[in-house]
């Protein structure tokens, strides 16, 4: 992707429509990401459904200023009242309330807005240099690799997002590419599992399930339990603090790096990079004793990379069609809807695509930054909806979101079947984020594995000998072995010979 | 100064996976564990989590074998697919992979007694702790709403749905829900049915 392409790209989106789109969409993010219980995932899914009517660039740009704005807007809620908006805003809280307990609400708001911003534009120049080059790299992957790369994406998700107990991660992944076995398959249009239904010949509809998985918990889950907290503060201006954010470069760029690289793990999403980010600029800091008693660094540390993990979230979606996150996931899904068909094959079949996605990145990061130091405290008041009226409103977008798309009543049933699912699994202890994941990759590994062994007659060497194959297969080895009581032996073995070695 | 209805904290994992401060979880689950090798050993109550594990991994199971057996009566020799390329070759693979792991889950749960299922609390108390009654009124709403699509007109439909359930939980006087419901019905028609174009049940 050269300069030149992202510059006309960008210059291209520069239509008072497109503007007022993006700011609305900024300003609907931001809301989305400040309610607890509404997620990224949750508004642009839901944004999905609502957007099919657009033209594809307008759709795309929507959602990614949704997407944005729901992570950068999410603090809002961790810093006022102590509960994050979006669980990737939940290490915010640790730092941004003390800050409002010590009478610096607007100052947190104004610091999380900043680095948020800062944050994105990291992923951005990612997503812009990252991009092509991963793409070069998914040209040489065949179907062996590909099976392998939705396996892998399974595996670690499954690992990252249930790291007390895995099995329960990749018993979600698992389950994900079980349901999506449903319905004609990819080769030879045999209905699996249709138990007669035409409905269910198409399978289970993407955005139904999506919808389902993240919205509908949340619901049910807000209604469940009864209780009242308040904002007990008063906003001051909200500005930009540019002298402490030069201050703290070095957490900046590390914590950028670190969300991008996080974004790019398939099914990982902002939630694990901010925590990781936090940790690590906990331990390198000067001032440790700071961290959860109103440090500007470590609300710093976790509103960058939360920000940044968006951009590295899109570059495996466009490279490789794996999305990097749960939103990242809908914007695949949306992308699928709109006739865009990312992949290894997208740089060469849509050359200005890639180019365009970057631009919309820019775009949307300046007007969620907008919207954010314009109307915070207007938006807070949205804090004060009652839940009893906010829930119901919810769901009835979420109708609307899973109906939208193919007009069908059924795929509202699968909205709710696969909400209660996702609730049941969630208050076990099994996330959402395997289960959605492995719906997507359903196919990619299914198609792949069937082609792969009919390419070599049944030979399984070439899943095994390949190159990237090879480390593919170590890498998901590692991560299964490294959750097992082998591993745990071996590193006490391991610490006890250091010990040995130390004492004498 | 606003007045909001707390969340539960978003961790993943949900009220159940926190086992300690849950229904149904009885602290000090290892009790009798410290009585000395001639003590009789007191039976561990399971946490909540535990017998939600016994149970779901065995659901797992069986929805893993009822897969299995589907893939396998699928047709693995045709004209046009050879074994290879068979349509139940990847559900064998998943079904068995799921069979694994929820075996694993099941014996994992019964080694930590959660085969008995009955809180030591009992049902009542558990289900209550748990505000069951709340879930399965929201959940009760949902459903009635959406098998009312279609059958019902969509803005009445909406304007009733809204309204009952801001008011069945509080959500503020009668004529404040009626209006919201009355304002979200109106303005999703106008929005997204007449601007947008968006089509509506």
């Amino acid at each position: 992707m050269s300069a030149t392409a992202f510059f006309v790209e960008f210059v291209r989106l520069l239509t008072p429509e497109t503007l007022l789109y993006v700011l609305g969409a900024g300003l609907v993010g931001t809301v989305v990401g400040m309610l607890p219980g509404l997620t990224a995932t949750m508004g642009v899914a839901l944004l999905t459904g609502l957007t099919y009517s657009f033209p594809t660039e307008q759709a795309i740009l929507i959602l990614i200023a949704v997407y944005v704005g729901a992570i950068t807007g999410g603090s809002r809620s961790a810093i006022l009242v102590n509960i994050p908006g979006t669980p990737a805003n939940a290490a915010s809280c640790l730092d941004g309330y003390p800050l409002t307990l010590q009478g610096k609400a607007a100052e947190a708001i104004g610091l999380s807005v900043s680095a948020s911003t800062l944050g994105t534009i990291v992923g951005f120049v990612a997503l812009a240099v990252f991009t092509p080059i991963l793409g070069d790299i998914a040209l040489r992957f065949q179907s062996w690799e590909f099976f392998w790369v939705a396996l892998f994406g399974i595996v670690i998700c499954g690992n990252l997002t249930a790291p007390k107990d895995p099995i329960k991660g990749w018993i979600a992944g698992v389950l994900g590419l079980m349901l999506a076995t449903v319905g004609l398959e990819g080769i030879n249009a045999y209905p699996r599992y249709t138990l007669g239904s035409q409905e269910l010949l198409a399978g289970f509809a993407l955005i139904p399930v999506l919808v389902g998985a993240y919205g509908v918990p949340e619901v049910l889950g807000a209604m469940r339990e009864a209780g009242v907290f308040q904002i007990k503060t008063d906003l001051g201006r909200v500005v930009p603090r540019v002298r402490e954010l030069l201050r703290s470069w070095k957490v900046i760029v590390r914590s950028g790096l670190i969300g991008v690289t996080i974004g790019a793990i398939p099914g990982v999403g902002e939630d694990v990079a901010s925590w990781v980010s936090y940790d690590v600029s906990r331990r390198t800091s000067r001032e440790p004793k700071m961290y959860g008693k109103g440090s500007r660094e470590g609300l710093i540390a976790a509103e960058t990379a939360n920000n940044a993990c968006v951009g590295g979230a899109v570059i495996p979606v466009l490279t490789l069609a794996i999305p990097g996150s749960a939103p990242a996931a809908v914007l695949l899904g949306a992308m699928w809807l709109h006739g865009i068909r990312p992949g290894p094959l997208l740089a060469i079949e849509q050359p200005y695509f890639i180019a365009s996605v970057v631009a919309m990145f820019l775009l949307a990061t300046l007007a969620v930054m907008a919207v954010n130091l314009a109307g915070v405290r207007a938006m807070v008041k949205v804090l004060m909806v009652p839940r009893p009226i906010l829930m119901p409103i919810i769901f009835v977008l979420s109708v609307i979101g899973s109906y939208a798309i193919n007009a069908r009543v059924f795929d509202v049933y699968v909205m709710l079947g696969f909400g209660v699912l996702g609730y049941a699994l969630r208050e076990m202890g099994y996330p959402a984020a395997p289960l959605v994941l492995g719906f997507i990759l359903g196919p990619m590994a299914d198609d792949n594995l069937r082609r792969a062994l009919v390419l070599t007659n049944g030979d399984l060497t070439p899943f095994f000998t390949r190159p990237i194959s090879v480390v593919l297969v170590a890498l998901i080895l590692v991560v299964i072995l490294s959750r097992t009581p082998v591993w745990a032996a071996m590193r006490r073995a391991l610490a006890g010979r250091r010990a040995e070695e130390v004492s004498r | 100064m606003a007045n909001v209805v707390g969340p539960r904290e978003g961790s993943p994992g949900g009220a159940l996976a926190t086992s300690g401060t849950l229904p149904g979880t009885s602290p000090g689950g290892d009790a009798g564990g410290s009585g000395g090798s001639s003590a009789p050993r007191a039976p561990r109550n399971p946490s909540a989590i535990d017998r939600a594990d016994f149970l779901f991994g065995l659901m797992l199971a069986g929805l893993a074998l009822a897969w299995l057996i589907g893939a396998l009566r699928m047709p693995w020799r045709s004209a046009n697919w050879s074994p290879l390329a068979a349509p139940g070759l990847t559900p064998v693979f998943l079904s068995s992979v799921m069979l694994l792991l929820s075996t694993g889950i099941v014996i994992r749960a019964t080694r930590r007694q959660g085969w008995r299922l009955r809180p030591a609390e009992g049902w009542r108390a558990a289900l209550a702790a748990w505000h069951m009654d709340r879930l399965l009124l929201a959940l009760f709403l949902c459903l009635a709403y959406v098998l009312a699509l279609g059958r019902v007109p969509y803005g009445p439909a909406t304007a009733a749905f809204v309204a009952l359930f801001a008011w069945v939980f509080r959500g503020g006087a009668w004529w404040k829900v009626l209006l919201a419901g009355v304002l979200t019905a109106a303005g999703v028609v106008a929005v997204f049915g007449r601007i947008f174009l968006v089509p509506l049940p």
